[in-house]
């Protein structure tokens, strides 16, 4: 089988600062991919060059084989994407940002607004599906990014800390959601900083630290590599530069005179 | 989507064959500019940002507004019709107005169209190729100025139809149409300025100072005009006498818009036309090739966090006297430690947000050229009416002396008010006793911030122009405005500072509220209009004034939480 995303010696500078340095993997089609790694490790601007958001690269990335350099438009259709931060046009109703983000993606309206419907009441939202978004909670807006993610059934999706601000019920839906969608054959591309959620939904977990893959493989092998028992202590062990109790004790101490 | 912008979406449509020649997705063009033309429609426009921002919400028809808006400043314009005996003077003064008025309103609003920095999480990521971007992007922004300037030009179409017949103003709108692009270069030479001397994250609050001048010019503009076109000497002038004119774009419009509606050219009218026609086309073109690509970079960098935090770094380590004299100041001031964070706070908040400059600094520009106006109004012996106290000077006087509240209470008006009013968390979760310990501290911030210079300018003009016997006026006046602006934030701010969100400014301040609010300065002022004589009396009175003054600040002191809209929102809604 091909690999579905094929990255090969990615690098990336910022300036002078290098953000991305050698990276390299394969991802199969039906893999769930936790992408994870501490702040400023690179996770986003590897989202970013997967999204086809940034170009001045260097290396080489395949979505289907295809180079994402050279065929944007046509990588940028078989990804669905669920940015973290919930950026949306907030004076828009749900219906009417869904029909912008469904015909970017050339579906009918017709197939829009019957997705659109159907995910949208399974999330809960039926009933606000004409009201402005600027009076959503988090949570609210968070579903519509997901339903606007999954609209036009992408072969990837790349889910970028999808479940801020869920409640608990609607964190099983998506968690459960994930691991249908693999089974039907989707690549799920999952950053996060929430371990044990990483750790239960994916079959394979990328950790990256400062721009380098650190460790690359399904939990229980990084579990007899590593010797520790939780993802959270891997990821600790990985990728800490102090100990992490000592800086606990520093703060408790703070309040001496 | 209003009328205008289906027609204007459906004019700017027409070119399909051609756009898809180009390689353009139309469908994605037209699904992009009707998100964006909608959404347009539910953002508050430049011209209601000032006064309307609180109904965000319920803003449905901000582009009927914003037109509507344009066609009446475009009525202002009419009066250019008035003047001068020939048709180039009346149309260079048509086209100087209208560039300058055009390129101030979109100055302050053109940022959200020229670059919305959401686009490149929404709809960069979706399979759209670049040149349908880019297309969108300029058919966008040529929506949002035809929206501007059709209303702003129409009254002055008219007027050239009446003056100069039906064929001059197809001329007209071609110029109109150059004298657009014109308007779109000053506001990207304006930008490309900005960037230049400032950082990005500084340019939205040099935005915002633009914004607050040019609501004091359009105040003045209003207020002037109809006084100029009473001068009948206006009526016959002829612009072309002026010397240099020449080198004056706005005249070049007109000159050539005249020769071509009664087909006579000199040989100055040739070189006007060639000018009129070139010099827009090539600023255009200077627009498109150099200065968009810089800004689209430079403008990236205004909500990028990397350049923001290393700054944030640098300010710390170096000491900054101007707070430590603000501590100092709030010491002296203040009462206790809650009163001093109060002050303190409050006094930060009102030099750095944004939303309650933009509400609060017009008013010392309204009150500036209301006083010009006054002053016009009395004629030439002001001064010894002045120095000489007459009458006129004793009401001329105190009717600046009091005016000059209207700043003091517009502050304190806004004091409550923030659109991050959602930070006001931590007065709630701290163990505050009295509410209003930090409600008097944010007063008194807000009467140093903003009265304090007023009492300054009266007390050197004053003594210098009527000399050391006006003091015990000036005070008793100052201490009068001072005690009626914290009566007013006794009755009226029952919120703790920025803790309460903009969008509930409208609700409980009614007009009549506001009106009567003004009327106890003008009450107060006729008061010491009648006594304003006897020394004796006012002294008594400014005594009076000032142990006023202390003690209404005391009451404020000890509202308790029961008294605060805030308490009684939250206790009606139950615990959330």
């Amino acid at each position: 089988m091909d690999p579905i995303i094929s990255i090969q010696n990615l690098c990336k500078f910022f300036g002078s600062k290098q953000v991305l340095n050698q990276i390299s993997f394969d991802i199969m089609p039906g893999q769930v991919i936790g992408y994870i790694g501490p702040n400023g490790a690179g996770k986003s601007t590897t989202v970013k060059i997967l999204c086809g958001l940034l170009s001045d690269y260097s290396g080489q990335v395949f979505i289907k084989g295809k180079d994402i350099r050279e065929n944007p438009v046509e990588s940028k259709r078989l990804i669905g994407f669920v940015p973290e931060i919930a950026e949306l046009y907030d004076v828009l109703t749900p219906s009417e940002f869904l029909g912008l983000i469904g015909a970017l993606y050339d579906l009918s309206p017709e197939t829009v607004s019957e997705r659109a419907d159907r995910m949208l009441d399974a999330f809960g939202l039926a009933g606000n599906k004409d009201q402005r978004m600027d009076t959503f909670s988090k949570g609210m807006k968070q579903k519509v990014l997901i339903t606007s993610g999954l609209l036009h059934n992408p072969d990837i999706i790349i889910l970028d800390e999808p479940l801020s601000g869920l409640d608990a019920n609607s964190v099983i839906i998506v968690k459960e959601l994930i691991s249908k969608m693999a089974d039907s054959g989707k690549t799920i591309f999952y950053c996060s900083h929430m371990m044990d959620i990483v750790e239960k939904v994916s079959d394979r977990i990328i950790l990256i630290n400062e721009g380098v893959v650190v460790a690359d493989g399904s939990f229980e092998e990084l579990k007899q590599k590593q010797g520790d028992s939780s993802l959270e202590q891997i990821f600790a062990h990985l990728t800490a530069t102090t100990s992490l109790s000592e800086a606990s004790d520093k703060l408790m101490n703070a309040f001496e005179n | 989507m209003n009328i205008f912008d289906s027609l204007f979406l459906y004019i700017y449509l027409m070119p399909s064959g051609l756009y898809k020649r180009l390689g353009i997705n139309i469908v994605h063009l037209r699904a992009i500019l009707m998100a964006k033309l909608t959404m347009d429609n539910r953002r508050p426009a430049a011209f209601q940002q000032m006064r309307h921002s609180k109904e965000k919400k319920e803003l449905n028809k901000a582009t009927l507004k914003t037109m509507l808006a344009s066609f009446f400043m475009g009525l202002l314009f009419l009066f250019a019709f008035g003047i001068g005996h020939d048709l180039t003077t009346k149309l260079t003064l048509f086209f100087s107005m209208f560039i300058f008025m055009l390129a101030a309103t979109l100055i302050t609003d053109f940022t959200s169209v020229l670059i919305d920095i959401r686009d490149n999480l929404i709809i960069l990521p979706k399979p759209v190729n670049d040149s349908t971007f880019l297309t969108a992007r300029l058919l966008h922004i040529a929506i949002h100025v035809n929206k501007m300037a059709l209303p702003m030009a129409f009254p002055a179409m008219i007027a050239v139809i009446l003056i100069s017949g039906f064929w001059t103003l197809i001329p007209f709108l071609f110029f109109l149409l150059l004298a657009t692009m014109v308007s779109i270069f000053l506001i990207n030479a304006v930008y490309i300025l900005i960037l230049k001397i400032t950082t990005p994250s500084k340019f939205q609050s040099i935005i915002s100072y633009i914004q607050i001048g040019f609501a004091i010019l359009i105040y003045g503009g209003y207020q002037l005009v109809p006084r100029i076109m009473e001068n009948s000497v206006m009526k016959d002038i002829s612009i072309s006498s002026v010397q240099y004119i020449r080198f004056f774009p706005p005249f070049w419009f007109a000159e050539a818009c005249n020769s071509l509606s009664c087909f006579t050219f000199g040989p100055n009218a040739w070189i006007s036309t060639g000018l009129a026609v070139f010099v827009p086309l090539g600023s255009i073109y200077l627009v498109m090739k150099y200065f968009a690509p810089a800004f689209n970079q430079k403008l990236g960098l205004i909500n990028s966090s990397t350049v923001e935090s290393n700054k944030i770094i640098k300010k710390k380590q170096g000491f900054n006297p101007a707070y430590s004299r603000i501590e100092k100041l709030a010491t002296m001031l203040t009462k206790d430690r809650r009163e001093y964070m109060g002050f303190v706070f409050a006094w930060k908040m009102m030099g750095r947000s944004r939303e309650f400059k933009l509400k609060v600094y017009p008013a010392f520009g309204y009150v500036i050229v209301l006083l010009a106006m006054l002053l016009l109004k009395s004629g030439s012996q002001l001064f010894s009416d002045f120095a000489d106290m007459t009458s006129k000077g004793k009401s001329l006087f105190l009717m600046i002396l009091y005016f000059s509240s209207f700043i003091l209470i517009t502050a304190i008006a806004q004091l409550s008010y923030s659109d991050k009013s959602k930070a006001g968390w931590i007065f709630l979760t701290a163990p505050l006793v009295n509410p209003g310990n930090v409600i008097v501290g944010a007063v008194k911030a807000a009467m140093i911030q903003f009265y304090t210079p007023v009492i300054l300018i009266f007390t050197i003009a004053g003594t210098l122009i009527v000399g050391p016997g006006i003091l015990p006026n000036l005070l008793l006046g100052c201490f009068n405005v001072l005690s009626i602006c914290s009566l007013i934030a006794y009755f009226n701010l029952r919120e703790l500072p920025f803790s309460v969100a903009t969008s509930e400014a409208a609700k409980g301040r009614t007009v009549i509220r506001s009106m009567i609010t003004l009327i106890i300065p003008a009450a107060f002022g006729f008061f010491q209009w009648l006594i304003f004589d006897y020394l004796w009396i006012v002294a008594i009175f400014a005594t009076l004034s000032i142990i006023a003054t202390w003690m209404v600040l005391g009451s404020i002191r000890n509202l308790g939480w029961e008294r605060l809209g805030s308490y009684s929102r939250n206790n009606a809604q139950g615990p959330n």
